[in-house]
């Protein structure tokens, strides 16, 4: 982890951008689970570290997913700066695990991100070159590694899954060797389909993202168009999308150029009812979450104060970082 | 400074804290946020502490008693869709649960089953308990249906129970859903 803040989150990699998109999440929870959660609470906390775990400044352990019985997936960075995975049981025991051919070097390793229902687990892994491979990782502890057809072979390309649902479906992104973003699904039983958003760019960095695949097998995530915007997008279990998905109020000029700064939409996880929540970037350095229903009703979201700005540009201002304070203020737009 | 939060469907925003997390910009990225939450409310996040080192927790978001339900039944479809239950051992299940649902009527009777009880007389009742200013009868109404809704989630424990004796739900899935159920039944039963 050190190196991504240090590196003020620049995509270094895909592997870092996905850590860099799920650290954004750091102020949303995506309480989309449920049809309908009157008020409630936060408590009981357990906190824990993997063992093993470096406890220099930004090392330590990191969690990304959580299934419907309490198994938790992360990463945790050691002592050298080497990534692993683990996974928690709900009981509280830790298991860590590396892909069989990760390559522990300097920031490098295993990076798993999504738990599914049945405790199989899906991340990414570099091998010796920077190249980047998946793996599904099988509640027994069977690890399975796959490229993406087509994914580029070199230094930060390569094959990036980022969410498994409870079919043991897996989406993700690939680079190829022209460093152009593609999405894709794996059936569980190993199928590779390749897709692209609509509208998607095809230059240096631009491309489709699948971020999240819900219990249907239905995909969101965001592509960025040859503008430098970012534009949401849903892929139904036949293929077809709807996109762009913009939340109103999302910045709509790119400037022209690969910024650091992400302008636009960017959807982040969909449930079992369609429904999805993510967050959108305004431009002025504002960043909003939203929620939008299966219907397509959008319900804002607004944080006050402006977006932690070490998160987008490397150059932290702390005194920025206002992450509390949320408006009660709910937009409502068909 | 980061903070966690959970929003609810109802729009409502929870802000949390993890103990232990840094308080001041003396770390790097201090403070705590959540990445994940299922359907039971079970939250999985990381913290930093003040000297910038990540750790990870487990909280837990807890709901009122028909969003604790509803989640009960995602859990239970989750099982379906991952094939750890058949269609058909899954309706097995939900029947009890829907019946918990229905007895506990909509969400937005919520309040008055889940708030604390103020006490009759109280100024704030009316507003917050029962826009139509009903009182004591409400309130027994309410524990007639808490009634209903426990024996129905007893009826689900017992269904589990069943599915675990013929090891169609394992130790550890069929605890999690018993542990839910439980759960429920001891906030319905602290409730008026």
């Amino acid at each position: 982890m050190a190196s991504i803040i240090r590196a003020g989150f620049a995509p270094r990699s895909r592997g870092r951008e996905l850590v860099k998109i799920a650290l954004l999440c750091f102020c949303l929870i995506f309480a989309v689970a449920t049809p309908a959660w009157p008020q409630g609470s936060v408590g009981s906390f357990t906190t824990f570290d993997a063992p093993g775990a470096g406890t220099g400044v930004m090392q330590g352990t990191l969690c990304f997913g959580i299934n419907a019985v309490g198994v938790v997936t992360g990463m945790y960075e050691d002592a050298n700066s080497v990534f692993h995975g683990f996974v928690r049981t709900a009981g509280g025991t830790i298991t860590p695990f590396d892909a069989p051919d990760a390559y522990p070097s300097n920031n490098g390793g295993t990076y798993p991100f999504s738990v599914n229902a049945g405790g199989s687990i899906t991340g990414m892994y570099n091998s010796e070159n920077g190249w980047q491979h998946g793996f599904v990782r099988a509640a027994d502890g069977a690890i399975t590694e796959f490229d993406v057809p087509g994914a580029g072979t070199t230094t930060n390309r390569g094959t990036n899954p980022i969410s498994i649902n409870s079919a043991g479906e897996i989406t993700g992104t690939y680079t190829d060797k022209n460093s152009v973003w593609h999405g894709f699904l794996r059936t569980a039983a190993g199928k590779i389909t390749t897709f692209d958003a609509p509208g998607a760019g095809t230059g240096l960095k631009l491309g489709t993202q699948p971020i999240s695949i819900n219990s249907a097998g239905v995909i969101t995530g965001n592509y960025e168009d040859a503008s430098y915007v970012r534009h949401g997008f849903i892929r139904a279990v036949d293929g077809t999308f709807t996109a762009p998905i913009d939340a109103p109020g999302a910045g709509t000029s790119g400037g022209g150029t690969k910024a650091s700064n992400a302008v636009g939409t960017m959807p982040f996880s969909i449930n079992s009812a369609g429904d999805i929540t993510g967050l959108y970037a305004d431009g002025e350095g504002g960043v909003h979450g939203f929620v939008r229903t299966a219907e397509g009703t959008d319900i804002h979201l607004r944080r006050s104060g402006r977006r932690p700005d070490r998160l987008a540009s490397g150059n932290p201002h702390p005194e920025h970082q206002h992450g509390g304070g949320y408006h009660g203020r709910l937009r409502r737009h068909q | 400074m980061l903070h966690g939060f959970v929003r609810s469907a109802d729009g409502t925003i929870t802000p949390f804290e993890a103990p232990g997390a840094g308080t001041a910009g003396t770390s790097l990225l201090p403070g705590s946020g959540g990445t994940s939450i299922n359907d039971l409310g079970n939250i999985a996040g990381v913290y930093a502490d003040a000297s910038g080192v990540f750790h990870g927790y487990v909280a837990q978001f807890t709901v009122a008693p028909q969003g604790q339900v509803s989640n009960l039944q995602n859990t239970v479809q989750d099982f379906v869709s991952a094939g750890m239950l058949s269609p058909g051992q899954g309706q097995f299940l939900l029947a009890p649960l829907n019946a918990a649902l229905a007895a506990l009527g909509p969400a937005n009777a919520s309040a008055a089953l889940t708030a604390s009880d103020p006490g009759p007389g109280d100024a704030a009742l009316p507003k917050l308990h029962d826009p139509a200013g009903a009182t004591a009868e409400r309130i027994a109404t309410n524990r007639g249906h808490a009634a209903a809704a426990i024996r129905d989630l007893e009826e689900f424990i017992g269904r589990v129970r069943l599915l675990m004796l013929f090891r169609q739900l394992s130790h550890a899935e069929g605890g999690t859903l018993i542990h839910a159920a439980e759960s429920i039944i001891s906030t319905l039963r602290s409730k008026p």
